[in-house]
C-alpha cells in the first residue's frame, strides 16, 4: 500500500486490529442468529424462569420478548454485548489516533512537515469513522446472512436500524475519547474517560428501569435513548440519530479548536 | 521568502505553569550561516526550537522565521524547513525508503533522488525495518528526512547523537555544502568540537537566557590563553607582571608560567628580551570556553 498521507497510513496500521475485531464480532453475531434455530422452543419455558429485575440488569425490559426474533437478538446481542464491543472498540480507536502518535512522539515527525492541525485531526477522524462504518457493516451483515438461511424473517431495515442505534452510542464515545485525545495529549485519559460514562450511563440506565426516582439523572444517560425493540420494528429514531450526531459534532469541534491551540506534549 | 534574517527571535519566553522554559529571549540567525546553539540539559534549547515549529507556544514575544510568524504562518514556514529533534522516534514498522517516502509523499514530493543521494552519503540502508536498525541508524534515517527536500532552514537538536565519527564528518560535510548553498542551519550539540568545527557563530543559553552570541573566532580570541616559556637562565617574574592582560604568574627555576587574555603583542616584546629555550602556548577549546560560562 502507498503510504501517500496520513490517511492512507492510518489505515494499513489499523488493518490488522481491525480484521481481528471484525473476525471475533462476526463469529459472535452470526453464533447467536444461529443459536435461535436452537433454542426457539424453548425460550418461553427459559423466559418465565428469568427473573424480570435480573434482565432489566442486562438491558432487556420485557422478557417475555425473547422468543421473538428480534427479542433474541436484543436480549443476547444488542441489549449488552454489542455496545460493550463497539463501545470498547471505539473508545481505542478514538484513542489510538492522535493520544497514540502523541504518546510514542511520531507526532513530531508529522507537524515538522507541511501538514496542519486541522488536516491531521481530520484525516486521524476519518479513519476513525471508516473503522466504525466497518464494524457497523459486518454486525449487519453476519445478522442478516444467517437470518437469511434460517428464515428469521427480520428485514435489513430492521436489523440496520437496530445496529445503527449502537453505532451511534460507540461513535459518541469513541469520538469523545477521540478529542480527549486531541484536547490533553494524554491517551490513557481519553481510554478512561468513556469507559466510566458509558459505564454510568448504562447503570443509570438500569437503575431507572428499577425504580423511577432515577428519572431525572437518566435523562442524561446515553442508553435512555437507545431502544432496540422499537427499532426492529418502527427503524431508525431520526430525532434521536441527530441529536447524538449534533453532540458527537459539538465534542469534535472543540477537539480540533482545542488541538489547534495547545502545546503538544513531547 | 527572500529575507536576509531566517530566523528573528524578539523578547521570546516561555513558561510552563510556574517553571521557567525561556526568558525575553532575542537572537538572529543570519541567512547561509551555521549557527551553534548551546547550553547545559534544561537550559531552554529545545524549547526555542519547538517555538520555532510551532510544538509549543510563546508565553511572551515572537519568533519569526523568514519574516513570518512561527506560529500564524507556520504550515508556510514549514515547507522551508527541515527539522531534527533530539532523540528522534520513527515509525519502526516501516523501513526507512517507506518512511522517507511517505514523509516526501506529506510534502507532495514522493521518492526523491536527493534522499537516495543522502542515503549513499550517510551509508544508510533503506530497504531494513526500522525497528532492525541500530540508533546509529535510526539517527541517520531522521538526518536524510530533516535534509532530503533541501530546506532553506534546517534546525537540529543534538543531530549526531549516536553516529560514528566517520559519518559524523559526512555529515559535517553535507552541512556546510548546504550552508555554502544559502541554507541556513541552527542547531544544537554537546559535542563542542563539533560545533567548533562547523559554525560561524555560537550561541550559549543558561537557564532560560541568551548569555552571549558570538563568532567562534571572536569567542575563543577573547578567552584566556595559557603560556609556558622555558628560558635558557632564570628570570624576574616582576618584569612580566606590568603587561597588561597578564594574570597568574608562576615561576619555577627558569620556566615562567602565566595566564594571557587580548592582545599578545607586549608579551612577545617582553619574552624576545631573553634567550628562549622552549615556549608552548595552550588555547582554550570552546569546551573551556562554554564552562568557563557556568
Amino acid at each position: 500500500m502507498l503510504l501517500n498521507n496520513v490517511l492512507i497510513k492510518t489505515i494499513r496500521d489499523q488493518i490488522r486490529p481491525l480484521k481481528w475485531w471484525s473476525l471475533g464480532i462476526s463469529i459472535y453475531c452470526s453464533s447467536i442468529t444461529f443459536l435461535y434455530v436452537a433454542m426457539e422452543d424453548s425460550i418461553g419455558e427459559m423466559a418465565e424462569l428469568y427473573p424480570a429485575e435480573v434482565a432489566k440488569v442486562f438491558g432487556i425490559d420485557n422478557i417475555s420478548d425473547i422468543a421473538s426474533p428480534s427479542g433474541w437478538l436484543n436480549a443476547e446481542a444488542y441489549s449488552l454485548m454489542l455496545p460493550i464491543c463497539l463501545i470498547i472498540f471505539g473508545v481505542f480507536a478514538g484513542a489510538n489516533s492522535i493520544g497514540a502518535e502523541e504518546e510514542n512522539r511520531t507526532i513530531e515527525i508529522l507537524l515538522s512537515e507541511p501538514l496542519s492541525r486541522t488536516s491531521l485531526f481530520f484525516q486521524k477522524y476519518a479513519v476513525f469513522m471508516l473503522n466504525m462504518i466497518i464494524m457497523s457493516s459486518i454486525i449487519c451483515l453476519s445478522i442478516y446472512i444467517p437470518n437469511l438461511i434460517i428464515n428469521m424473517e427480520l428485514g435489513i431495515y430492521g436489523i440496520f436500524s437496530a445496529t445503527l442505534s449502537v453505532t451511534l452510542i460507540a461513535i459518541l464515545m469513541g469520538t469523545g475519547s477521540f478529542s480527549i485525545s486531541a484536547i490533553t495529549g494524554k491517551r490513557r485519559l481519553s481510554l478512561i474517560i468513556p469507559v466510566v460514562v458509558s459505564l454510568l450511563s448504562y447503570m443509570s440506565n438500569v437503575a431507572d428501569s428499577l425504580s423511577d426516582s432515577f428519572d431525572v439523572i437518566n435523562r442524561l444517560s446515553l442508553f435512555r435513548y437507545y431502544d432496540i425493540p422499537e427499532a426492529f420494528e418502527t427503524g431508525v429514531n431520526f430525532p434521536v440519530a441527530a441529536i447524538f450526531l449534533a453532540v458527537t459534532f459539538v465534542i469534535l469541534s472543540l477537539g480540533c479548536l482545542s488541538f489547534n491551540r495547545r502545546d503538544l506534549r513531547l | 521568502m527572500v529575507n536576509t534574517t531566517p530566523i528573528k527571535i524578539t523578547g521570546l519566553s516561555k513558561y510552563y505553569g510556574k517553571s521557567r522554559g525561556i526568558v525575553d529571549l532575542n537572537l538572529e540567525v543570519l541567512q547561509g550561516e551555521i549557527l551553534g546553539y548551546l547550553g547545559p540539559n534544561g537550559a531552554g534549547k529545545t524549547t526555542t526550537m519547538r517555538i520555532l515549529m510551532d510544538f509549543i507556544r510563546a508565553s511572551e514575544g515572537t519568533a519569526q522565521i523568514f519574516g513570518m510568524d512561527s506560529h500564524k504562518d507556520s504550515l508556510s514556514i514549514r515547507r522551508n524547513i527541515g527539522y531534527l529533534s533530539t532523540s528522534p522516534v520513527l515509525y519502526e514498522n516501516l523501513t526507512g525508503r517507506e518512511f522517507l517516502t511517505y514523509c516526501m509523499n506529506i510534502r507532495g514530493q514522493g521518492e526523491t533522488t536527493s534522499f537516495i543521494e543522502l542515503a549513499e552519503r550517510l551509508n544508510c540502508a533503506l530497504d531494513k525495518k526500522i525497528d532492525t536498525l541500530s540508533h546509529g541508524n535510526k539517527q541517520k534515517v531522521a538526518i536524510i528526512r530533516a535534509l532530503a527536500h533541501k530546506p532553506k532552514l534546517v534546525i537540529m537538536d543534538e543531530p549526531t547523537t549516536g553516529l560514528d565519527p566517520l559519518v559524523q564528518n559526512e555529515f559535517e560535510s553535507i552541512i556546510r555544502s548546504m550552508a555554502a548553498d544559502g541554507s541556513t542551519i541552527l542547531f544544537s550539540s554537546h559535542v563542542l568540537s563539533e560545533v567548533e568545527n562547523i559554525c560561524d557563530r555560537i550561541a550559549i543559553i543558561g537557564n532560560g537566557k541568551l548569555i552571549t552570541v558570538e563568532d567562534v573566532s571572536d569567542l575563543k580570541s577573547k578567552q584566556v590563553r595559557i603560556f609556558t616559556v622555558t628560558f635558557v637562565e632564570n628570570v624576574d617574574a616582576q618584569a612580566f607582571g606590568s603587561i597588561p592582560g597578564i594574570k597568574t604568574i608562576d615561576v619555577l627555576n627558569n620556566q615562567l608560567s602565566f595566564e594571557i587574555s587580548g592582545p599578545i603583542d607586549n608579551i612577545i616584546k617582553a619574552i624576545s628580551k631573553y634567550e628562549v629555550s622552549d615556549i608552548k602556548i595552550h588555547e582554550p577549546d570552546l569546551e573551556e570556553i562554554f564552562l568557563s560560562y557556568y
